[in-house]
């Protein structure tokens, strides 16, 4: 034993063949915990060696070189009919074959899969790659042979010994074999997992690979835990001494690390003549001069220098370039785009028409530009309009081509949810206690079980198989489970990019995706470009273009004048339905609160509605200050550079950084490791190390504890949802431009909503309704004046009135609803038979027309409209449309309340009366209040009332709260219910369409809310009354 | 003599006379009970449990019934049983079994040939009694429906009556939840008036496009021109409103009790001389067997009881391995279980009772038999082995997809097929592992881990190998690596 061990430690030994959780349902443990066991076991290097794929290795990769571990890159592959073997990269070039082969058997398969054969393998160049060829049971001489004409003497025997009983034999079989063909043997461990208490985890997996649960597995699943990188000393004892050297032999030929990898850019954006610096100077001198017809002030053009000198030490011009291009493609097509982000908000990227954000307006802004420091990549994400964004894309296909251009992936992990259904299913439950579990998944967490709740669940939570479960539902939970796209990250390489990272197909078809997601991106410092959709740039653009189109004078954006008092007015009184962003609900309730004044309140009213400061417990000083209740005060002179403009309270996530710098004595790169684990506590944690440093280097400069602690709050609250600065900038301009597009084309500005669905908060009945209390005329759809959207109609002497379009009327084709319009150009409809027969409608889109009631004008009701429809015959070539003389049928017309059901049901909205407006009466004979009557009662009293639940919420930030949002004939009331409540009334809070509420009222600074104490479902009161609602989560 | 018992079955079907016929014959008078609540009565659940059926719908399971305190939580039918327990819970959830359904209907139907013998039950969740007849002897409609409802009731059963000229508008009735008598065919239009057209059994599609037009209940059907009706929503609605005002003449299938075999024979003089008994027996058999040929059946299982003196009768059950009517097979395999059972007294007389019905299959007849004699020996020597040992005592032995040893075989019912993993194991597995020395062996190098079986309670961790003992036999032996690390013998190699 002894001499087994001492053996053990000048044994040196590296891991060949190692699959991660990337492997998807193979592989056992994260990357990260394989590359820390093998880091901790002494072994010489670990190839990760995932089942054709590299998405893991970036994460290994950082991981091994906190541990200064070798990291070897590789991978497994099964071919069709032929070898299993393991490739690994021996340099950049190696690494550029096996990304390449990985990118080919991927593409040639459905998402998910590969494919790959020996006619593909043969194709490929591999001249870098080591190869261990992986025998069968029964090894094929065949398979050596073909495959040692591919590799020569880059090419071994991989033996894998997992005490099976029948090793020597298989040992001895390989030897003979090795001899034969003349191919050394090497020993490769086929790990699955990092420690052999991953075991059960293992099973599980196999068995939900296979959809079949443990009991049933059988042979399918391995017979021990071998599979899991064992300690030196054991392996010294299984494999001959010749075959552990040969590890690290082979290990010692992979010199190749990501740290290698290098970024080139795009070369052709710039014009024989110029360098990439010439040009971009060029570039951004035409902007000045576009910007600043005068010439730029001082600070600007310092600035500009400054940032023009920083991109050029850090060689980021392409990058620049890059954004530049996409953004001038963007123009020149008319769609609006604007970009945010730290970089983005550079007077470069202002003077390239990135960004709008003018640096001469604000000043303390754009601190955190690119740090040189640092080295971390320019951020700079570019939002365009939701419905054109695709335009964009496919330019950056067709300019880059496929093999240069491609999404970033989103590694879509195991939650509690989906985790406790799989393994439940492993475990044997039946599919109804699946479902039971799936519901309880978040009383399943960790060791404390809640017994309670699992009890009212219909189990037994003393139940071993129970445990079991709960167990390893916290392994598999943050597991990898597939790749999916980036929602808009796009990454261009300057030449193929599969030499770079692997690329797959997505689900969409004619999308690609690469295996890395933007972590990866980042901690390589890989550039990307966050190619995103924004909703309200369409509406901007639509608004422009309809309030253009009646007015003599084109409007454009840089027409409409700046610091409008009357938008300010405005947003103070929360009359922001529609408005970019504050229109919210949390967002409304600040507006009055912090009455914003001018473009910067903005900037801020933005970021105080979010997690970040409402943990930190920074509203409600900051507002006292703001109203002048509290003294503007600093903890310290440093602090105060940095707090100034947010009257002494920390709002944005710039702000809490410096002051961990300024306060803390952070460095600018631990500041920036300390960004980065905000960003990714929720999901991994890891921010506990920076909390004594941060709050102890606080108190050493004479900082309170109390200061120290909330800013510490302060930046767990920002994790994910961080909104820093330089975002909000760039949003509170769209913010001020669709106020001031609601404030004085509210017509227009509603129209292009509801052209632009979905999108925003609120349904089109909201915004119909808040239309119609400023005044707007807005009427139906209808056959005679309806056009596919809404459109605005009337006199052009007089403000427009709204005509909503065809496309509010569920159910109508698209092309139904234009052959519509194209019949009426040429004559208006006779009766709705002539309607039919000339726009060649189908039998569902005249149902879904006379449901919505367009059909009114030529068939007087409703009931009429359907019986007229149906009479629908197919024309016959030879007669036409065949004629029937029939007489008048009996039929009742709608009543009011079925007409307004019937709305609903069909355009989600109604023009007619309010539904509770019919059961006013009713309501009022139980004491509902009216949601005016709620608001002339003052604070602390108990009230009644009843309403639509038009809107629920469910913030992550609120812990089991849920937000009502309760709509009559007279407005909205924003209930509160808390998490009791929700517990014991929870069908109700969840399910009811019409709801009563009994509650007591709070009120600050003019904002209402009901506390719920007891609820009721009145839904049976509206009869079928389907009202549409918006739940968030 | 032998005695065949059927219920009384009346010759001819009942002539249910509709409006159509302007005879002076009274009109039949269809009784129809409801059973709203039949899908969660077959398991017995209590209105105060939340508890809701559901079916398969295309791979999604589909809530179809529930209790009133399941609805309270607003659990509804159409609902997914998963929205369901995000809504409720507590709910318990039963997959919805109808041929439990189709059973305890008949089983109902049973206690309605107690008040009349023309019984349907074409109408989902319904019987339908024709009681025109059977007035007078209950003492009226009320009478009748009370007696019924009563031993419904008994049976845990809620049902709704209703009553008319044919069984559609009666059915109609009952389903919509409307208990009412409608005796003249003249009154249904108008007494049907209410009802909505969604009762009615037309495609889902029909009723709404209906809804659409304002069309709700039957009497908004009623005022419209039909041939504009029929052009628009097609004829089936038109049938459908005939049948509903009973200008449809219906022909239902009428209820049949299952047939039951019943034969008793007494016995001259007691016995207990089996030599005695069995030519009785080869009688009954023989009845039994034309009884069979008559129903065009077979049977699996049949009851002997032997009456004694002042004693209990002594039962015999004979199953069978696969249904038969070969008078030699079924009486070879009665004369072993005769055999084998000890009787307590003389016997007096004989009863033989047969009530399992199987369809007859050909390939059972002796006509293949003569070709395949080695099939048929073989099935039948096992048949007669398990006559003989009892069930249990014979069974087979098969292997299982296991890792464990212990658990790499199982018994099963009926042969089956053999796998086997890679390892290598001894021929006899010891009932159980019995510690031993392993200094006493001598250990063969090479070690096999088997690690497994946590998920089930079972769990082992092991190290096996082959080892040889002093005088010479192979054993297999493990080492627990969990534990005390104790050594074990656990099979010996042939």
């Amino acid at each position: 034993m002894n001499r087994n061990i001492a053996f053990g430690h000048a044994l040196r030994f590296a891991e060949l063949h190692c699959l991660s959780n990337y492997s998807f349902l193979r592989g056992a443990s994260h990357p990260e915990e394989l590359v820390e066991t093998a880091a901790c076991l002494g072994y010489a290097a670990l190839a990760l060696t995932d089942e054709c794929s590299l998405a893991g290795v970036v994460k290994a990769h950082l991981e091994a070189r906190r541990h200064g571990l070798k990291l070897i890159i590789g991978s497994e592959f099964r071919l069709e009919n032929g070898p299993k073997l393991v490739l690994l990269a021996t340099d950049r070039e190696g690494y550029a074959q096996l990304s390449g082969l990985i990118t080919a058997a991927r593409m040639d398969a459905p998402k998910g899969r590969y494919r790959l054969d020996r006619g593909s393998l043969e194709r490929h160049p591999l001249d870098h790659c080591l190869a261990l060829w992986l025998p069968d049971e029964t090894p094929e001489p065949e398979q050596g042979l073909w495959l040692k004409e591919r590799f020569y003497d880059r090419l071994w025997i991989g033996v894998g010994l997992f005490l099976s009983g029948a090793e020597r034999k298989r040992l001895n079989r390989l030897f003979k074999l090795g001899r034969e063909l003349g191919l050394p043997l090497v020993a490769c461990n086929d790990v699955h997992m990092h420690a052999p208490d991953r075991r059960p985890l293992q099973d599980t997996l196999t068995a939900i690979r296979l959809n079949r649960p443990l009991s049933e597995l059988g042979y399918a699943m391995f017979p021990n835990g071998e599979r899991h990188l064992r300690p030196l000393s054991r392996l010294a004892r299984l494999y001959p001494p010749e075959l552990l050297a040969e590890t690290v032999r082979i290990a010692e030929r992979c010199r190749f690390s990501l740290d290698e990898l290098r970024y080139e850019y795009p070369a052709e954006l710039v014009p024989e003549g110029h360098t990439s610096t010439s040009w971009l100077r060029h570039l951004t001198e035409e902007g000045v001069r576009h910007r600043w017809p005068d010439g730029a002030p001082d600070k600007v053009r310092q600035q500009i220098e400054h940032e023009l000198a920083l991109i050029a030490d850090l060689a980021y011009e392409p990058y620049f370039l890059t954004i530049h291009d996409i953004v001038r493609f963007a123009r020149e097509r008319g769609i609006l785009c604007q970009g945010r982000g730290s970089a983005a908000n550079s007077a470069v990227c202002y003077c390239l028409g990135i960004t709008e954000v003018d640096p001469g307006r604000l000043d303390l802004l754009f601190e955190r530009f690119i740090s040189r420091e640092r080295n971390e990549p320019p951020d700079i994400d570019v939002d365009f309009e939701h419905e054109r964004r695709e335009e964009v894309i496919q330019y950056i296909y067709r300019k880059y081509g496929r093999q240069r251009a491609a999404l970033a992936a989103s590694v879509i992990t195991y939650r509690s949810r989906s985790a406790v259904r799989d393994v439940a299913k492993a475990l044997g439950f039946s599919r109804e206690q699946v479902d039971h579990l799936a519901g309880a998944a978040h009383f399943l967490s960790g060791d404390d079980l809640d017994a309670e709740r699992l009890q009212a669940a219909g189990f037994d939570p003393k139940n071993p198989k129970l445990r079991l479960l709960a167990g390893l539902v916290d392994l598999l939970r943050g597991f990898p489970r597939h790749l999916s796209q980036h929602t808009g990250g796009f990454v261009i390489a300057a030449d193929a990019l599969p030499r770079l990272v692997p690329v797959e197909n997505a689900a969409m078809p004619e999308r690609t995706v690469i295996q890395w997601d933007k972590d990866d991106l980042e901690a390589l410092g890989l550039l990307k470009v966050d190619i995103l959709a924004l909703g309200m740039l369409t509406v901007i653009r639509k608004t422009l273009a309809y309030v253009s189109d009646r007015g003599g004078e084109a409007l454009t954006l840089d027409r409409i004048p700046a610091e409008d008092p009357a938008v300010y007015a405005m947003l103070q009184r929360a009359d922001s339905i529609g408005v970019f962003q504050v229109e919210s609900r949390a967002q409304m309730a600040m507006l009055p609160r912090l009455k914003p004044k001018n473009y910067y309140d903005l900037v801020i009213q933005l970021a105080i509605v979010r997690p970040g400061p409402i943990q930190g417990d920074m509203v409600h000083p900051y507002l006292a200050r703001r109203s002048g209740r509290e003294p503007v005060t600093y903890p310290g002179p440093e602090v105060r550079k940095v707090l100034e403009r947010t009257l002494g309270v920390p709002i944005f996530q710039e702000q809490v950084m410096q002051i961990a710098m300024v306060a803390a004595g952070f460095t600018a790169g631990e500041a920036d490791q300390l960004r980065r684990a905000m960003a990714a506590w929720h999901r991994r944690g890891g921010l506990e190390k920076f909390e004594r440093r941060l709050i102890e280097g606080m108190r050493e400069r004479g900082y309170s504890a109390e200061f120290a602690e909330q800013i510490y709050r302060q930046i767990k609250g920002f994790g994910e949802y961080g909104f820093p600065e330089s975002h909000s900038a760039s949003f509170a301009l769209l913010v001020y431009v669709s106020a001031w597009l609601k404030c004085h084309h509210p017509a227009a500005f509603t129209c292009a909503l509801l052209n632009s669905q979905p999108m925003g908060f609120y349904a089109p009945a909201q915004l119909v309704q808040d239309a119609r209390r400023h005044g707007v005329d807005v009427r139906p759809a209808d056959v005679r004046y309806s056009d596919y959207d809404c459109t605005l109609e009337g006199p052009l002497s007089e403000s427009p009135a709204l005509r909503l379009g065809l496309r509010l009327v569920k159910g109508l084709s698209r092309q139904g609803a234009e052959s519509v319009v194209a019949a009426r150009l040429e004559q208006p409809f006779a009766d709705v038979a002539d309607l039919i027969a000339r726009a060649k409608l189908d039998r569902r889109d005249t149902q879904a027309l006379a449901a919505a009631d367009a059909l009114h004008g030529l068939a007087r009701h409703r009931h009429r409209a359907f019986w007229d429809v149906s009479a629908q015959q197919r024309p016959t070539p030879l007669f036409g449309q065949p004629v029937f003389e029939e007489g008048e049928p009996l039929l009742r017309p709608p009543r009011e309340g079925e007409n307004i059901v019937a709305d609903y049901a069909s355009t989600g909205l109604t023009l007619r009366r309010h539904p509770l407006s019919l059961l006013r009466s009713r309501l009022a004979a139980r004491r509902l209040l009216s949601a005016e009557e709620l608001r002339a009662l003052g604070h602390g009293r108990f009230a009644r009332t009843a309403g639509l639940v038009i809107c629920r919420q469910h913030p992550m930030t609120a812990s089991g709260v849920v937000f009502l949002t309760l709509e009559d004939e007279t407005g909205q009331t924003n209930v509160i219910v808390w998490p009791g409540l929700v517990q014991r009334q929870r069908h109700i809070v969840l399910q009811a369409g019409l709801l009563a509420v009994h509650g007591e009222i709070q009120e600050e600074d003019g904002v209402l809310h009901l506390v719920a104490r007891r609820l009721e479902d009145l839904s049976r009161w509206l009869g079928d009354l389907s009202v549409p609602c918006r739940d968030f989560h | 003599m032998a005695l065949h018992a059927f219920p009384a079955i009346p010759p001819t079907p009942p002539t249910a006379q509709t409006s159509g016929t302007a005879h002076s014959a009274p009109t039949a008078l269809w009784l129809c009970c409801y059973l709203p609540h039949l899908p969660l009565e077959v398991f017995g659940l209590e209105d105060h449990h939340p508890a809701a059926a559901w079916v398969d719908s295309g791979g999604r399971s589909l809530i179809s019934a529930v209790t009133p305190a399941a609805r309270f939580f607003g659990v509804r039918p159409g609902l997914p049983t998963n929205a369901a327990l995000a809504s409720c819970a507590d709910l318990r959830l039963y997959r919805r079994d109808e041929r439990m359904e189709r059973e305890t209907l008949e089983r109902l139907a049973e206690i309605g040939l107690g008040f009349t013998p023309w019984i349907s039950l074409d109408y989902p969740a319904a019987l339908l009694l024709e009681i025109r007849g059977s007035l007078t002897l209950f003492g009226g409609l009320e009478s009748l429906i009370q007696r019924l409802r009563a031993e419904l009731e008994a049976l845990g059963h809620r049902a709704v009556f209703a009553a008319a000229p044919a069984p559609f508008p009666a059915w109609l009735m009952a389903s919509s939840d409307l208990e009412r008598t409608l005796e003249e065919p003249t009154a249904l239009r108008s007494g049907l008036g209410d009802l909505a057209i969604a009762r009615l059994p037309l495609e889902r599609d029909t009723v709404s496009r209906l809804a659409k037009a304002g069309l709700h209940t039957l009497r908004d059907l009623w005022r419209l021109p039909r041939d504009g009706l029929a052009r628009r929503y097609g004829l089936a609605v038109l049938r459908q409103l005939d049948r509903a005002a009973g200008r449809e003449k219906e022909i239902l299938q009428l209820f049949k009790s299952p047939p039951v075999f019943e034969a008793h024979r007494e016995l001259a003089a007691e016995t207990g001389n089996l030599a005695h008994l069995r030519p009785m027996c080869a009688v009954l058999l023989e009845d039994l067997v034309a009884f069979l040929r008559r129903h065009d059946a077979a049977t699996d299982r049949l009851e002997l009881d032997l009456s004694h003196f002042r004693r209990p009768a002594t039962r015999l059950e004979l199953k069978l391995r696969y249904a038969s009517r070969d008078p030699e097979r079924i009486s070879m395999l009665l004369n072993e279980r005769l055999e084998r059972t000890p009787l307590p007294a003389a016997v007096t007389a004989l009863s033989l009772r047969c009530d399992s019905l199987q369809p007859y299959r050909a390939h059972e007849t002796d006509l293949f038999a003569a070709d395949t004699p080695g099939a048929l020996d073989w099935e039948t020597l096992l048949e007669q082995l398990q006559q003989r040992l009892g069930r249990d005592a014979l069974r087979f032995l098969a292997t299982a997809a296991d890792h464990r040893p212990e658990c790499a075989w199982e018994w099963n019912e009926s042969p089956s097929g053999f796998a086997l993993g890679k390892g290598r194991r001894p021929l006899w597995l010891l009932p159980k592992p019995r510690p031993c020395d392993p200094t006493r062996y001598r250990l063969l190098p090479e070690r096999e881990r088997i690690e497994s079986g946590w998920w089930d309670g079972a769990p082992i961790r092991r190290d096996y190998c082959v080892a040889v003992s002093p005088d010479g036999v192979r054993a297999w032996i493990y080492q627990e690596l969990d534990g005390d690390g104790g050594w074990y013998l656990h099979g010996l190699f042939a």
